[in-house]
């Protein structure tokens, strides 16, 4: 978190009910320079800005919404940090609070109102959302509004900008003149006796029956539609037929665009290739363009991540550079090409998902319609312990893990979203396909109606997993009073097209500094794996030389080189580990390889069948030698048994890196990211186990 | 008449809150709400979770929740 900056200017927080438009006035106010800032510990954001208010800057920020002091969650608890400048050394007390008040809901806002008043911190009231509070006849007394709360008082709109101008010039007068600021009010509680809850809502209702008129009563077409919206079976039907829609959405928008993105990362690593010459003709010149190269992109990742330079960091920096430097022509050209570009082509491909799915997120939020959502899903969901918010993450999963896990973030309690969070990566994702795909043809080629079973049980088996593993989280590690639901319904709104595109923006960003740095590591490190050590000179010699004049020379040389790899020593060194699970040496290369992302394994079998690259994308070919191989005693590799137990650990396992990382940066902690990989690993060896030694009792080894 | 769980109603209604029992963060929850002593609540949903109206607002809540809050019917 940073928030150093904040102590040079004046700072101004926004404070209010949930919904009461802090974000769009926000956004107003700061226009597009907006920073989403996390708390340490949870993830919980806050977006700050500076901005010019009449022509002086402030940092203002942007905090959760409560709906009192009495901060029952992580979230309440920061905006309660804020105001009262506790806990944190980091954060200061601030210099103003805006506090911003439905018009169109006044009463209970004024609850909260009481609260913030007593603080003793100056205060400006914003009256927001006032043009529909005037289109229904609500009419808003700010004179004697402002009388009651002693405070300056604006009625504004977010939305339309009515107001806004006031608004800023009160801002900056109440921050500039001591006098202005009037007395903290006194408590509304003082000398009452009953519950402290009562008698603010009293003194919310005195202050709204002195304040405000209402001319017409509220249209009940609203109150129809929400009848429907929230039936016990119409408003599920709506929400799946909504959620279809999204993800018809996602699917069918975010093809091209993904497509575009493969095709620029293998035309850039093609392009890279080219441009780097293939050997040193003078190495001086080499090292200096290298080694500066490579220390500005380092410079660049610690920037993006936020890194601060200590001596030691910038020393692995220059080793890290320099080893770069000395690399042969040839292994940097791969270093880049198959190591940077594929491993983070790999993730960002899924930018174009991400960004669909959060402008929908951020629509169906703003409409007030995800409160009706998790209305109706919550006894659902509370089966197995989840809230009814957990669904839209959990079909989110279904397109890629990644976005799941961070819309997971509509979940307000901490728990119930660790524990989300945590289940997710066991969804079928979309990169799975490829690998059931695989197995459908192996077990049942020709047979569409078969193959499409397979897709079917490997689907309800993540599906279960997940499910099952939330409960058992919820009743082990993860307990706790089940929160059960209690939310406010807000009025259906015409969501504002500006804060979606804005939150489409911000969740990109977090997105692509992850894949720039984070992900940029780990294919590197994977890369170094799959690459060392390396084959001697004289043994690939050997290698080309016997298979001189076939046009699988280099298939063949590809395939010797990750046997003596790292990574396939591994997976000779655990076949005694994977062999109940039916699985060969060469399967393992595939397994240990797809830890860093899974739909590798299908090119991997095929390099380590010894097809080629190419062949891969030729399912027939593939399938067709994938089943011809033989184990040494003669029996073919892949059985039922073996090609099932495949498929049950590709269900399960935790195979992805970028999944991993993102877990961590949304919990806070590598623990949970561990945890996750540690549990569904087992789970997914076990599971694995059992199929296969009951298909062989079965006698379908 | 004794006063009855809010989860008991079976008609909605307007309803006058007499208690809520307990404490803990839900019903810290519904009394910041508005539920709580001598305040006026409308029944619109009979069902888990239930909709009660309340300070101008409308609210979904679980029936283990409303199970605490004891209620007598409005009379004007
Ligand atoms: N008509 C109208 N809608 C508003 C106004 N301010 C906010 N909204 C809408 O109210 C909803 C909630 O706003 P948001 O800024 O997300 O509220 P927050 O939860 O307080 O941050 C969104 O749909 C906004 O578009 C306003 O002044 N007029
Ligand atoms: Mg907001």
């Amino acid at each position: 978190m940073k928030l150093s900056s904040a102590i040079a200017h004046r700072n101004i927080v926004i404070v209010g009910n949930p919904n009461a438009g802090k974000t769009l006035l926000f956004n107003r106010l700061t226009g597009l320079q907006a920073k989403t800032a996390n708390y340490p510990g949870v993830t919980v954001d806050f977006r700050e800005a500076t901005a010019k208010l009449a022509g002086e800057s402030f940092q203002i920020i942007d905090l959760p919404g409560l709906y009192s002091l009495d901060a029952i969650s992580p979230e309440e608890q920061i905006t309660r940090d804020f105001l009262t400048g506790a806990a944190n050394a980091e954060i200061t007390s601030p210099d103003l609070v805006l506090l911003v008040l439905d018009a169109t809901n006044l009463r209970r806002n004024l609850f909260l109102a009481s609260q913030v008043l007593e603080l003793s911190l100056p205060v400006v009231v914003a009256v927001n959302v006032i043009d529909v509070a005037r289109s229904r006849g609500i009419d808003v007394d700010i004179d004697s509004l402002s009388s009651r709360l002693q405070c300056p008082v604006v009625a504004v709109s977010a939305k339309t900008g009515e107001g806004i101008r006031k608004l800023e010039e009160q801002l900056v007068k109440a921050t500039r003149s001591e006098e202005l600021i009037s007395e903290p009010l006194p408590s509304c509680t003082s000398g009452c006796k009953g519950c402290h809850f009562a008698a603010r809502h009293d003194w919310a209702q005195k202050v709204i029956c002195d304040s405000t008129s209402k001319v017409s009563s509220t249209s009940t077409v609203p109150f129809e539609m929400d009848r429907l919206l929230t039936h016990p079976v119409f408003g599920v039907v709506t929400f799946v037929l909504l959620m279809l829609f999204v993800f018809y959405m996602i699917f069918s928008f975010a093809t091209l665009p993904m497509n575009l993105i493969d095709g620029a990362f293998t035309a850039l690593g093609g392009w890279l290739r080219e441009v780097i010459p293939s050997t040193k003709s003078r190495p001086a010149v080499w090292f200096g363009v290298v080694m500066m190269c490579a220390t500005v992109c380092g410079l660049l990742i610690c920037y993006a991540a936020r890194i601060r330079f200590t001596t030691f960091r910038t020393l692995v920096l220059l080793a890290v550079a320099t080893t770069v430097s000395l690399l042969p022509a040839k292994e940097l050209q791969s270093l880049l090409a198959d190591g940077v570009v594929t491993g983070v082509g790999g993730m960002l491909v899924f930018l174009p998902q991400i960004c669909i799915l959060f402008f929908f997120i951020s629509l169906l939020e703003d409409s007030g319609y995800m409160a009706r959502a998790a209305f109706v899903m919550e006894r659902i969901m509370r089966c197995v312990g989840l809230p009814g918010k957990a669904f839209v993450p959990m079909l989110s999963a279904h397109a890629c893990a990644i976005p799941g896990i961070m819309s997971a973030r509509v979940i307000e309690n901490w728990r119930d979203r660790l524990t989300t969070i945590l289940v997710l990566p066991l969804l079928t994702c979309s990169a799975r396909l490829p690998v059931y795909a695989m197995i459908a043809s192996l077990l049942f080629l020709g047979s569409a109606m078969k193959a499409a079973l397979v897709f079917v049980g490997a689907y309800l088996l993540g599906i279960t997993a997940a499910l099952c593993s939330a409960w058992l989280l919820k009743r082990t590690i993860l307990p706790g009073e089940a929160i059960p639901l209690v939310i406010e319904l807000p009025e259906i709104r015409w969501p504002s097209l500006r804060n979606a595109l804005l939150t489409l923006v911000d969740r990109a960003i977090i997105f692509i500094r992850q894949a720039g740095t984070i992900i940029l590591l780990i294919s590197v490190f994977l890369w170094v794996l799959a690459s060392y050590p390396q084959l001697p000179e004289k043994d690939a010699a050997n290698i080309l030389l016997q298979h001189s004049g076939e046009n699988t020379a280099a298939q063949r040389l590809a395939q010797a080189e990750i046997e003596y790899s790292a990574a396939g020593r591994v997976g000779r060194f655990v076949e005694p580990v994977f062999a109940p699970l039916g699985f060969d040496w060469q399967i393992n290369i595939g397994v240990m390889t797809s830890f860093a992302a899974r739909e590798v394994v299908v090119s991997t079998l095929a390099i380590v069948y010894g097809i080629g690259e190419d062949a891969a994308e030729n399912k027939t070919t593939l399938i067709e030698t994938l089943r011809r191989q033989k184990r040494p005693n003669g029996s073919p590799v892949f059985t039922t048994a073996t090609s099932v137990s495949f498929l049950v650990f590709f269900v399960l396992a935790m195979q992805c890196l970028p999944t991993q990382a993102v877990t961590r940066r949304e919990t806070g902690s590598w623990k949970w990211a561990i945890l996750q990989f540690t549990f569904m690993s087992c789970l997914a060896y076990l599971a694995s186990l059992a199929t296969y030694q009951l298909c062989c009792l079965w006698g379908l080894g | 008449m004794a006063p009855l769980s809010l989860s008991e109603i079976t008609v909605p209604g307007l309803f006058t809150v007499v208690r809520v029992e307990g404490d803990g963060v839900s019903v810290i929850q519904l009394k910041r709400l508005g539920i709580c002593e001598h305040q006026i609540i409308e029944l619109v949903q009979i069902g888990n979770p239930a909709i009660v109206r309340v300070a101008g607002s409308r609210i979904g809540i679980s029936r283990i929740v409303i199970e605490s809050v004891y209620v007598e019917p409005y009379l004007e």
